[in-house]
């Protein structure tokens, strides 16, 4: 069993920079993030990329980014590898300050090989918790993705039309996220 | 319902899942000698390890159910949670919701009950 180091919120902000990239902090347990590979970012940039292009082709535009650290409650700090800010957070955000408070529309995380299942799931149910609407697990070697919502989850895998009510309109098939 | 038994779900996979369930048709062919025993069981129950990869979990999963499983229940110890998937819906349940499963008819033991101790 993985020992399980803790800590609090605050003491996790005042990390030095390096430091704090390496880890996420859930109900104050650090998770160890590890250094995305090429594989993972070009999966990254495909999914940001797609959103990003629906994005700016509505009239109220959203924002989509990457990396970006969310304090989703006192001792949590989680960091989607792509999250999307609804056009009413994006009025309401302070873009010079991090990590931004509360929880982003959509989270989505590309699934890394060493990320243990145990601490993928309780993600998706803290995201959750904390009001995302919708969260994304992007699974390389299956190219496959789950969207979970509070009740229910949706599956997608080889060509299936990539579609959520968070972005009316938006319709790719999942196989563009997997260009590489 | 066995506990911790191989199958050969295809030429090259072997899988064995924690629990798992042969309906009385499949338990009738059961060769009760051999193993790995060929094919999938009716429902495949996994209790996820602090230790285990997401990628290889949920590869587990779309292996079961492309290969025949009606239904992979994942169970989180730790949160206390339970995933149902199936070919085309998963379904979470948590606290104190009743499991259920057109597997099984008439089952509907709380959720609580598998997290006893």
């Amino acid at each position: 069993m993985p020992t399980i180091a803790t800590m609090s919120g605050a003491q996790f902000d005042a990390l030095p920079y390096e430091e704090g990239r390496r880890w996420e902090l859930l109900e104050g347990e650090l998770i160890e993030v590890p250094s995305p590979t090429p594989s993972h970012q070009i999966i990254v940039c495909d999914v940001l990329m797609a959103i990003h292009d629906y994005l700016q082709s509505r009239v109220k535009k959203g924002l989509a980014v990457m990396s970006v650290e969310f304090a989703l409650s006192a001792n949590s700090r989680l960091r989607p590898d792509v999250c999307v800010l609804l056009p009413e957070k994006v009025a309401r955000l302070d873009f010079d300050l991090s990590p931004i408070a509360g929880a982003p529309d959509l989270a989505i995380e590309v699934i890394s090989p060493t990320d243990r299942t145990v601490e993928c799931y309780e993600k998706v149910r803290a995201y959750l918790q904390g009001g995302t609407a919708e969260v994304w697990q992007i699974y390389q070697d299956c190219r496959a993705l789950e969207i979970y919502r509070n009740e229910t989850t949706r599956s997608r895998t080889g060509d299936q039309p990539v579609t959520t009510d968070l972005l009316p309109g938006f319709f790719v098939p999942l196989s563009s996220f997997f260009t590489a | 319902m066995l506990l911790d038994v191989e199958f050969a779900l295809s030429e090259d996979v072997r899988l064995r899942p924690d629990v798992c369930l042969l309906l009385p048709e499949k338990a009738r062919q059961l060769d009760r000698k051999r193993i790995p025993i060929p094919g999938a069981p009716d429902l495949a129950i996994e209790v996820i390890s602090p230790s285990e990869r997401s990628s290889e979990s949920y590869r587990k999963v779309l292996s079961y159910l492309k290969h025949g499983v009606a239904e992979v229940w994942q169970i989180y110890p730790e949160s206390l949670a339970l995933e149902i998937h199936k070919s085309e819906t998963r379904r979470s349940l948590t606290g104190d919701q009743q499991v259920t499963t057109d597997l099984l008819p008439g089952f509907s033991p709380p959720l609580s009950l598998f997290f006893e101790s």
